[in-house]
């Protein structure tokens, strides 16, 4: 099912799942660091070149080190692209010689880059693994789950609906010929409700308890390889906050 | 509408945050007690559902993008707080899985389409059916404008964080803060469509589950007529809203055509100042009852009016045989087989 945004939810899921020393990586660490990154990123006063690049290097190298495909990433960035224009905007505006806009741009690029990182090395579910061993409330992590299921559930209920409308010979050429969508948008709705109410029993009658499946999964653990990324991402980062600004 | 980081300041990234995370510890606080199993389908549906109509994204300006949010389909299929709950969880899938929304900007995005979209349109939908007579055609019309009303006041408070607390700056606001309002008042239009049309949906087929069906009579709440009636006077609805509610933010200065005749005409004459004045004048623009939209709000009301008379008019005069009466939906759900 992909979005506007270009990308898939199955394309994520594939990078996902390779191996790397950072996918090897405990999902908790990924977390805490990456996001650690882009909050560090986002405080660092306009100007900063060093501290910025810095941070943006530290994140494109541990990309390099998961080894992610140039293509599947430049491809995810591409949500941040109005925004970048938005930066542009801004250096030509501003007029202070261009130092606000690109600072911006780099954040941007920055933060970006990590959450990519973090979601293209851990698969979904261990991500959801590991934000519920960081204690994250368990009504999120339920309602975070089922959405992802659902999300599936939906996709393929809209498929199959718009395999039927062709059928029916549905050729929408012109906007008021796309009228239809209101009653197929809310029949999708429903068919996903009845369809999503037989998996939430089927969840049920196996077990389900509302946390998230550890049994087909390797528990979560720490060790050395942990340490040393946590600590050499939280130097670095810190470090070019603190220093070199 | 999701503020990306960087596009905020520390001060307002700080103070929203602190709003959201507290907004959400009471959403979680309420829904530990209230979440029944029955509803976890209908909660994750719901959050796919919003997670997917949140894709579909219309560029509005440069660094701001303009989407449908369904904050005001989560309160209304499950109350304020699970909505809340909704929104706010799918804004963070977002922002972690999918970089849709900074980490910093995500306190600021959810008190945008959580806490004022799905907290606030909930209380909004509860004022207008207690105030609107009892009733299917209330709930749908209660529907359309909370839905609308829910986008067009998110989408003003997120131009008011990048300019007046953010990188864009008070300057700029006298700029993005009228485009902001008018670009999602059209965007509000599509919301209220969705929206009307999801909830009459579900209300058809599975009252039982919507949190807010205590509004509808006691025997609308097995059976409601799915009418096409319904949709088009939400659409009336809509229209008006933005008639009379958009039309005062609409510049009073002439449009690009009017100021280029007047401008040509005056460029040759003696005093061009003068001459500018008297065309503006001129009995062209000013015979009219209402010349020119002197009273934005007023034009605005007699405009729809006149359309809509105009409109209905002509399709009683063209129509060839009269409409045949929609078909009633089966009361049972849906069968896949």
């Amino acid at each position: 099912m992909s979005g506007a945004h270009g990308h898939g939810a199955a394309g994520v899921e594939a990078v996902a799942a390779r191996d790397s020393a950072i996918h090897r990586l405990d999902p908790r660490a990924k977390i805490v660091c990456l996001i650690l990154v882009a909050v560090v990123a986002a405080s660092t006063p306009a100007g900063a070149w060093s501290a910025l690049l810095v941070q943006l290097g530290v994140v494109v190298a541990v990309a390099v080190v998961a080894r992610l495909p140039l293509r599947y990433t430049l491809r995810r960035m591409v949500i941040e692209v109005p925004f970048l224009v938005a930066a542009l905007v801004l250096v030509v505006v501003a007029g202070d010689g261009g130092v606000r806009g690109l600072t911006l741009a780099l954040k941007l690029t920055t933060s970006v880059v990590a959450m990519i990182v973090l979601s293209s090395t851990t698969p979904f579910p261990r991500l959801l693994h590991g934000f519920e061993a960081l204690r994250t409330p368990r009504v999120i992590v339920l309602i975070v789950s089922f959405m992802w299921r659902y999300l599936h559930v939906l996709g393929e209920e809209w498929h199959r609906m718009r395999i039927a409308r062709q059928a029916r010979g549905h050729t929408a050429r012109w906007l008021w010929q796309e009228w239809s969508l209101g009653p197929v948008v809310a029949a999708l709705f429903l068919r996903s409700l009845s369809r999503g109410e037989r998996v939430y029993l089927a969840m049920a009658s196996r077990g389900f308890v509302g946390t998230a499946p550890a049994t087909t999964m390797t528990p979560l653990s720490l060790d050395a390889a942990d340490a040393m990324f946590a600590a050499a991402l939280t130097a670095a980062v810190i470090a070019a906050r603190t220093v070199l600004v | 509408m999701h503020i990306p980081d960087g596009f905020i300041n520390l001060p307002t990234a700080a103070a929203t945050s602190v709003a959201s995370a507290g907004g959400v510890a009471y959403a979680l606080r309420v829904a530990r007690t209230r979440l029944l199993d029955r509803q976890i389908p209908l909660v994750g549906v719901t959050a796919a559902f919003v997670f997917a109509v949140q894709m579909i994204n219309f560029p509005v300006l440069p660094g701001v993008s303009g989407h449908l949010i369904g904050g005001a389909l989560a309160a209304i299929l499950l109350g304020p707080w699970l909505g809340c709950l909704v929104l706010a969880t799918v804004l963070m899938v977002q922002a972690i899985g999918f970089a849709d929304g900074g980490i910093t900007a995500l306190g600021a995005n959810i008190s945008l389409m959580a806490l004022i979209t799905a907290a606030g349109g909930h209380y909004l939908f509860r004022a207008l059916t207690a105030v609107l007579p009892r009733g299917h055609r209330s709930f749908i019309a209660a529907t359309a404008i909370t839905a609308w009303t829910t986008v067009f006041v998110a989408s003003g408070l997120a131009a008011l964080y990048i300019t007046y607390g953010g990188f864009a700056g008070a300057q700029q606001a006298a700029v993005i803060i009228p485009v902001m309002l008018a670009i999602h008042a059209a965007i509000g239009v599509g919301e209220a469509f969705i929206t009307t049309a999801v909830v009459m949906a579900v209300l058809s087929a599975r009252p039982d589950l919507v949190a807010n069906a205590d509004r509808l009579q006691p025997a609308e709440r097995r059976r409601t007529r799915t009418s096409s009636r319904a949709l088009v006077a939400g659409g009336i609805v809509a229209a008006f809203i933005a008639a009379v509610g958009l039309s005062s933010f609409a510049s009073s200065q002439p449009d690009g055509l009017e100021a280029t005749v007047m401008r040509t005409q005056c460029t040759a004459a003696a005093d061009p100042a003068a001459c500018l004045e008297a065309a503006a004048s001129d009995p062209v623009f000013t015979a009219s009852p209402l010349p020119d939209y002197s009273v934005p709000w007023v034009a605005g009301f007699v405009g729809v009016v006149a359309c809509l008379a105009v409109g209905a008019g002509w399709m009683r005069t063209v129509r060839r045989r009269p409409q045949p009466t929609p078909v009633r939906p089966r009361e049972r759900e849906p069968s896949l087989r």
